[in-house]
Formats: C-alpha cells, sequence, structure tokens
C-alpha cells in the first residue's frame, strides 16, 4: 500500500441528462506512467478535472497517500501535489522562461521588496540546467516552439516543490515524431523523479512506448486496469469500443436511387488533395480519417464554409458552386457540424427559434414570420425527433447534449435538405441518445435524403454506412462497402493508406 | 413556482419577470417623485416626461438592434451635433428642407457606413472605431460653424421639435411609432430573428447561411441615420443648431438599452425592456429637473442607475449559470 499516490474508489459524478462517471475505481502507484484510455465523452476529462479540483465528486472516496480528501479547487488539489498540463497552454507569451516559470513567486530582495532579477534569472537557469533543456531562462516565451513550451509547463509545475503527481492531456497532439521524442524523454526523468504520471492520449502506439499500465474508461465506467505488457493494442481497441454497435443497431434495408452528389478532384491548400466521392438517394456514406486527414475540411468544402482550390461539385448531375453558405444550402445541403456549441445551436435562443433557423426562409411572406405556423412546425419536429423539452420555448442550451443536437439535425429536416452532411453526429452524447440519432438518420434516408456521416466512432460507421470513404493525409485511401466494413479495414487503411 | 408563470416568461409574451421588476422600479420612481411633487401625475407632466426622452427613445431603438445583433456605436450623440448643423446649414442656405434633410439622412447613412465597415471588414475594435468616430463629427460640427450656432427661425423645420398632432408633441409620436415599428420587426420579421441569431451565435448563423457582417452594416447605418434625424429634432427643439446638440446621448442611450435587460454582448433582450429603461431616465431627469435638483446630481443619479443596471444584468448572468 504504500508506494500508492492516488486511490480513487467509487467516483460518481452527474450532469444534468448524463452519469459522466459511474463508480469509477482507479488507482496510481508512485512513479509510475499510467495511461488513461477512452472515446470522447467516455469520462476521462471529467475523472482529470476531480482530480485537479475543477469539478467536485458526487460521491465516492479519493485516497491521497492513503489519507481519504476532499479535493474542492484547484489551488486544494495543487496543494496536495497534483499538477496538471492541458492541451491549451497556459503561458503568458511576452514573459520570459523565468518569468513564466516563476510567476506566482517571483524572488524578492531588499526593504522594499522589490523583484531581484538577478536571482530570478539565475534560480531558472539552474532549474533548466538540471533538465537539459535547450532554451536559456532569458528566452520570451512566445518565441519558443511548442514543445519547449510544453517542457515549461512541467517545468514549472515540477519545480513548486510538492508534485507528485502529474496530469498530461494529450500532449503530443501537437507534437512531430522529433519532439515527441524530447517529451518522452522529459517523461522519462519525472518518473525516475518518483513523480507518477497520467497520460491521456488517443495514440495506442504512444501508451505501448511510455506506460507502464493502463485504465479504459467507457461510457463512465473503468472497464479494465492492467499492465501495459500484460495487454495488446487489439484488446485495448475492444475494451475502448465496447459491445459492438452492429449487434445493438441491426442495419435497415434501404433502396438506393439516383446519384445525388458528385464531388470530382476536391482540393484545398495541403488539407485536401484529392477527393472524389458520389452520394446517392438513400444512403449513408460514412468518412473516416485520423485527425489531419481532411475530412472535417471536406465537409466543410461542400457546405460552402470553406472553398476549395480545385475540383467540380455536382448535386443531381449538374455542376453546382458552393463558395458561400446559401448556396450550399439552397442546392438542398444541411450541415451538422462537429462541436455543435461552436456552430450549431444558438443557446440563447428557444428550442422553436432553433429549429426554425434554415427553414425560416417558408415561414412567411415578405420577411414576415407567421408564428403559427413556426409554432406548428416546431412542435410537429420535437414530436418526430422525441425531442425530451420542458417547453417549445425551453432555451435550448438547457437541453441534454442528445435533444441538442437532434435540435440541430431537426433544423435542416425542416429546410427539407435532401443531403445532409453530419459532422460527428453522436459527439458527446450518451448510449440511449446515440441510437435514438441512428434511427432518425436511416428515417431521413427511407424518405429520400442521403447522409454523408463523418465520423471518428468507428463502431457507427460499421453499424450504419452502406460504404465508408477513408481518408488519409487529404486523399482517399479506400473505398469499403459491406461486409468489408470492419474496424480493422478501416483503421488499417486511415493508419497506413493502405489494406 | 408557478408553472405557467415561467411558461409565458420564456414564450416572450407580455412582460416577463425582469421587464416587472423594471416596471416596479419605475412605478416606485413616480411614486416618490409624486409624493415630492403631486403634480408630477397630470397629464401634461406625463407628456413631458415622454418628450424629455424622445429623442434618446428614437436613437435606442435601432441601436438595441444593433446592441441585440453584437455591434455598438459610441458614436451618435456626435452624430447628432453634425447632422443637426449640417442639414441646418444647407437649409438655411436656402436648401428646400426636405432635401437637405434628406442630404442629412444620406450623409449619417453614409457615415454608419464608415462605422460598420472599419468594425466588420477591417475588423476594427467596435468602441475604438466609434469612439474616433465620435470625436471626429463632434470636432468637424465645431469646425463648420466656427463655434457658433445656427438660428432656425422658419416654422417649417421647427415643426419637427415642437410641432404636435392632437395632445401629443410630434417626437413623440415618432418615439411611439418607432418602438411599434422596432418591436414588430424584432418579433415577427425575418431580419428580427436573424438579429437575435447573428448576436446569439455568429458561427451557427454562419452555418445557416446569414450574413452577420452584412446585417450588422446594415444596423450601423440605421443607426447613424436615426442618430443624426435625433439632432435635428434637437435643433427644432432650441430652434437653434449649435454644434454641441447630442453631447452626452451615447450614454443615455447606452443606460437605457443596457437598463431595458439587452446584453452588451448580443443576443438577448427585448425592446419592451428598453422602452420602460428609457421611462425611468425620463421620470429621473424631469423629476430632478421639476423638483429643483441641480443638473449636476441628475448626471450622478444618471451614472448610479447605469452601474446598477449593469450590476443586476451581471447578477443574473451568474445566477443562470453562465
Amino acid at each position: 500500500m504504500t508506494n500508492t499516490v492516488i486511490e480513487l474508489h467509487g467516483i460518481v459524478k452527474d450532469f444534468p441528462g448524463v452519469r459522466a462517471l459511474d463508480h469509477v475505481d482507479f488507482t496510481l502507484r508512485k512513479g509510475e506512467v499510467h495511461a488513461l484510455l477512452g472515446e470522447n465523452g467516455a469520462g476521462k476529462s471529467t475523472l482529470i478535472k476531480i482530480l485537479t479540483g475543477v469539478h467536485p465528486r458526487g460521491s465516492g472516496d479519493i485516497r491521497i497517500d492513503g489519507t481519504a480528501v476532499d479535493i474542492e479547487s484547484p489551488r486544494r488539489a495543487r496543494a496536495f501535489g497534483i499538477g496538471a498540463i492541458y492541451q491549451e497552454q497556459y503561458l503568458c507569451p511576452d514573459l520570459s522562461v523565468a518569468e513564466n516559470i516563476f510567476a506566482n513567486r517571483l524572488p524578492r530582495s531588499g526593504i522594499l521588496r522589490r523583484v531581484s532579477w538577478r536571482r530570478l534569472h539565475r534560480m531558472a537557469e539552474e532549474l533548466l540546467a538540471a533538465w537539459n533543456v535547450d532554451f536559456s531562462a532569458r528566452d520570451r516565451a512566445g518565441d519558443l516552439d511548442v514543445p519547449q513550451r510544453q517542457i515549461i509547463e512541467i517545468i514549472k509545475a515540477v519545480s513548486e516543490s510538492t508534485l507528485k503527481v502529474l496530469i498530461l492531456d494529450e500532449p503530443t497532439a501537437a507534437l512531430n515524431d522529433e519532439e515527441k521524442g524530447r517529451l518522452f524523454g522529459i517523461i522519462r526523468q519525472l518518473r525516475e523523479r518518483g513523480i507518477s504520471i497520467i497520460y491521456i492520449s488517443h495514440r495506442l502506439n504512444e501508451v505501448f512506448e511510455i506506460s507502464d499500465s493502463v485504465t479504459v474508461l467507457r461510457d463512465g465506467r473503468n472497464v479494465g486496469t492492467c499492465a501495459v505488457s500484460d495487454t495488446s493494442k487489439a484488446e485495448l481497441i475492444k475494451l475502448m469500443i465496447g459491445r459492438d454497435l452492429a449487434e445493438m443497431f441491426p442495419k435497415r434495408a434501404i433502396a438506393h436511387g439516383a446519384t445525388i452528389l458528385e464531388v470530382r478532384g476536391l482540393r484545398r491548400g495541403a488539407v485536401i488533395k484529392d477527393v472524389s466521392l458520389s452520394l446517392h438517394v438513400g444512403e449513408i456514406l460514412g468518412v473516416y480519417g485520423l485527425l489531419g486527414s481532411g475530412t472535417v475540411e471536406v465537409g466543410r468544402c461542400l457546405f460552402g464554409v470553406l472553398s476549395p482550390d480545385a475540383g467540380q461539385i455536382l448535386v443531381d448531375g449538374k455542376p453546382v458552386s458552393l463558395s458561400q453558405v446559401p448556396d450550399a444550402v439552397a442546392a438542398g445541403i444541411g450541415f451538422v457540424p462537429e462541436d455543435r456549441k461552436v456552430d450549431g445551436i444558438i443557446d440563447l435562443l428557444s428550442v422553436r427559434q432553433n429549429l426554425t433557423l434554415a427553414g425560416i426562409g417558408s415561414l412567411g411572406r415578405m420577411g414576415f414570420l407567421n408564428r403559427k405556423t413556426e409554432e406548428a412546425r416546431s412542435r410537429s419536429w420535437v414530436e418526430r425527433l422525441a425531442i425530451k423539452t420542458p417547453s417549445l420555448e425551453t432555451p435550448t442550451a438547457s437541453l441534454s447534449g442528445g435533444n441538442q443536437q437532434k435540435v440541430v439535425i431537426g433544423k435542416w429536416l425542416d429546410s427539407k435538405s435532401r443531403i445532409l452532411i453530419l459532422n460527428e453526429p453522436t459527439h458527446g452524447v450518451d448510449v440511449g441518445a446515440k441510437v435514438e440519432i441512428y434511427t432518425i438518420v436511416e428515417d431521413i434516408c427511407a424518405a429520400g435524403a442521403a447522409v454523408l456521416m463523418i465520423s471518428s466512432e468507428i463502431p457507427e460507421l460499421t453499424a450504419l454506412c452502406d460504404r465508408v470513404l477513408v481518408m488519409y493525409q487529404g486523399r482517399v485511401a479506400g473505398e469499403l462497402a459491406g461486409h468489408d466494413i470492419t474496424q480493422e479495414n478501416i483503421l488499417s487503411l486511415a493508419m497506413r493508406g493502405e489494406r | 413556482m408557478s408553472s405557467e408563470k415561467a411558461v409565458a416568461a420564456r414564450r416572450g409574451r407580455g412582460i416577463s419577470f425582469e421587464n416587472l421588476g423594471l416596471l416596479v422600479i419605475l412605478v416606485l420612481l413616480l411614486g416618490a417623485l409624486w409624493i415630492a411633487y403631486p403634480p408630477i401625475l397630470a397629464r401634461v407632466n406625463l407628456i413631458n416626461i415622454l418628450l424629455t426622452v424622445s429623442v434618446i427613445g428614437i436613437i435606442a431603438v435601432p441601436w438595441s438592434m444593433l446592441c441585440l445583433s453584437g455591434g455598438l456605436d459610441i458614436s451618435v450623440g456626435s452624430m447628432m451635433g453634425f447632422i443637426a448643423i449640417l442639414v441646418s446649414m444647407l437649409y438655411v442656405n436656402g436648401m428646400n428642407l426636405f432635401l437637405s434633410i434628406l442630404v442629412g439622412c444620406v450623409v449619417s447613412g453614409l457615415l454608419g457606413l464608415v462605422n460598420g465597415v472599419l468594425i466588420e471588414k477591417a475588423r476594427i475594435n467596435s468602441i475604438i472605431t466609434t469612439l474616433g468616430t465620435y470625436s471626429i463629427l463632434r470636432g468637424a460640427a465645431y469646425a463648420l460653424t466656427g463655434g457658433q450656432g445656427i438660428v432656425l427661425s422658419s416654422g417649417s423645420l421647427k415643426f419637427l421639435g415642437l410641432g404636435r398632432i392632437w395632445i401629443f408633441p410630434f417626437p413623440v409620436v415618432l418615439l411611439l411609432a418607432f418602438f411599434v415599428i422596432g418591436w414588430l420587426v424584432l418579433r415577427y420579421t425575418q431580419l428580427g430573428r436573424n438579429i437575435y441569431v447573428v448576436g446569439g451565435n455568429e458561427k451557427a448563423a454562419r452555418v445557416v447561411g446569414i450574413n452577420a457582417t452584412r446585417l450588422r452594416i446594415g444596423l450601423y447605418v440605421v443607426t447613424a441615420i436615426f442618430a443624426g434625424f435625433g439632432g435635428l429634432i434637437i435643433a427644432a427643439q432650441l430652434s437653434n443648431a449649435l454644434p454641441k446638440i447630442g453631447t452626452g446621448y451615447e450614454f443615455a442611450v447606452i443606460t437605457a438599452v443596457v437598463l431595458g435587460g439587452v446584453s452588451l454582448s448580443g443576443g438577448k433582450g427585448r425592446l419592451l425592456g428598453v422602452l420602460i429603461g428609457m421611462l425611468i431616465i425620463g421620470v429621473l431627469r424631469y423629476g430632478l429637473e421639476i423638483t429643483g435638483v441641480h443638473s449636476f446630481y441628475q448626471t450622478i443619479a444618471e451614472g448610479a442607475i447605469l452601474l446598477i443596471a449593469v450590476a443586476l444584468d451581471q447578477l443574473k448572468l451568474r445566477r443562470s449559470g453562465r
């Protein structure tokens, strides 16, 4: 027991409409690198926020060094020796490295308690020398590159003497291989000093490269903790994804019609190098690719949010120019963005107003709105999509994620879109609502529309799609159909560009 | 809580809770004034209260819309002075009244366009931009006349400020008309909905094909035209176009709008609240005036009211957990 730093037992955390953590147990030993894995929405960030005092836990025990504690604020977390480094960086770009490291405890001297710059720089240089880094204490933080700045944050956290646990949230997301190597060097140094590390990443290779043990979260539960040496990638993937969605959600047979959307030779900058695709009435076409493969950008090009450098887009066989969003809307295209909070819903406005956002032009004449029609139409969508809301006038922000997403989809149904581009349609949505959204997607197709589904959730692609395009570095690496749509095929195309 | 009432409030029908609070403040203020000065409830005094704030209110209508859409314009006071001088100069030098007013509208519209383009296209902060035009226009108003006023003797321009329709002064008629039109636009037109959408989440507006830039530039133009027209009304009331006309009006307009519950970050608020906010300022101004309190103290009171309004707004935000 003596070498356990953090012990969580039966942690439960509820958010409105969602149980984010469901009786999670978690043990972190001294001097280990412990990877935390899970899909989006699995509960990783909630767990971290509880450990760093950002969220209070709902119930359960937290023990640090064997003593039960409350981590009620980020300040307390730091006092317990828990530090975290997030994807966004919290350095002041215009201050020097030394000032950033000692920002809250600049050395003072003399009667006036003025800042002793000489001592500050000496202290910082000593620290930097100990970490064997390639920049100086007097460098401006903003002039350094991303991994260097990350290292400053790590050094800053470590220099607060009591650090026992360091949480790294996707630290390699913005790093290339060489930079990653440097970061891993630092992580190993930390481990040698007896500091425990919680390492969050989507990248399985890194988990095997750097960590000692691994915990997988799924739907807010700990579905497995083991030593890295005792497991395999395949096993971890299975744990992360869980039950095959296809079992839970049998695919409906929908007859396909004419080609409704065709894209030829789409190019944009360095992100989309060459993409061609076709979509038929009644069809669900999946698009998968790792971060940076260009899938998101393809969706945005097809909706006129981004304009392509080259390529042809045909709707119903006729070439269209989608240089602006209204062009795409006029062509019958609807778009559900990957993050509904950013550009999907207007949270201050009511469910009614959000549902008629896209189809508002048909709600009256000469720019006037017919409120009765609007209410009737939005009410019918609330009923047909089973949107759980206290009333039509409830601000959309107060609905649960799944119901917000239904509103975002509903506004395009209201505007009678025939081509729906869904971007991560079940992002941040609980399992029950996921299945409801899948049913809606199939209903849309059965009603004579077509769906382009850009998703990073492989189970929903295998369960729902008629065909799946896999993108790799801006190109279509392959198209899978029927029984070839398997997790292995999708992943190998996405990671290597070939099957 | 009574769910029916809550639903009614959320529906945006009738008077919502926030506006009810404002109404209570207004009634208390009137009550206090009535104790100090009973004749305040006479018809002539009530109409005078409206007259006191008529120009503030006329400008507050488009200003609220601009604010709801996420824009801000603090150059309105200077716009009033500049356009009042410009139109009066044209008019006293023999130009036809309607033609000179038309020129005033065009010029103020163009100046609003300059504001809008600088803010929306060149992406300069709205406060900085309109602070710049605020200074330029005020300076220009003084420079045009060398600091002198222009006496307006003829009756037809004066009607703008001093004319009456039945028992109501013409500016009050305009005020009520513009509020009704503004309310209709915000509630029953697609334009009004777009204003809320753009102010609520500009990115989401873009994803349904609403051009936020064009919408706001249009609102800067309309706000400028209304401000210029407001300046003319004041000049007509004084029968004298002074370059200082409109000084401090930006402050009064902002106070009325914020007091009325319109969020300065856009997307939230209703014109009915602004109407009550404006009336509170009117009662305060007229009441302090008629009871002989020095205008120094009026200024202090208005500043205090603005701070209270903003503080209430923050409290509300915090309670709704944002």
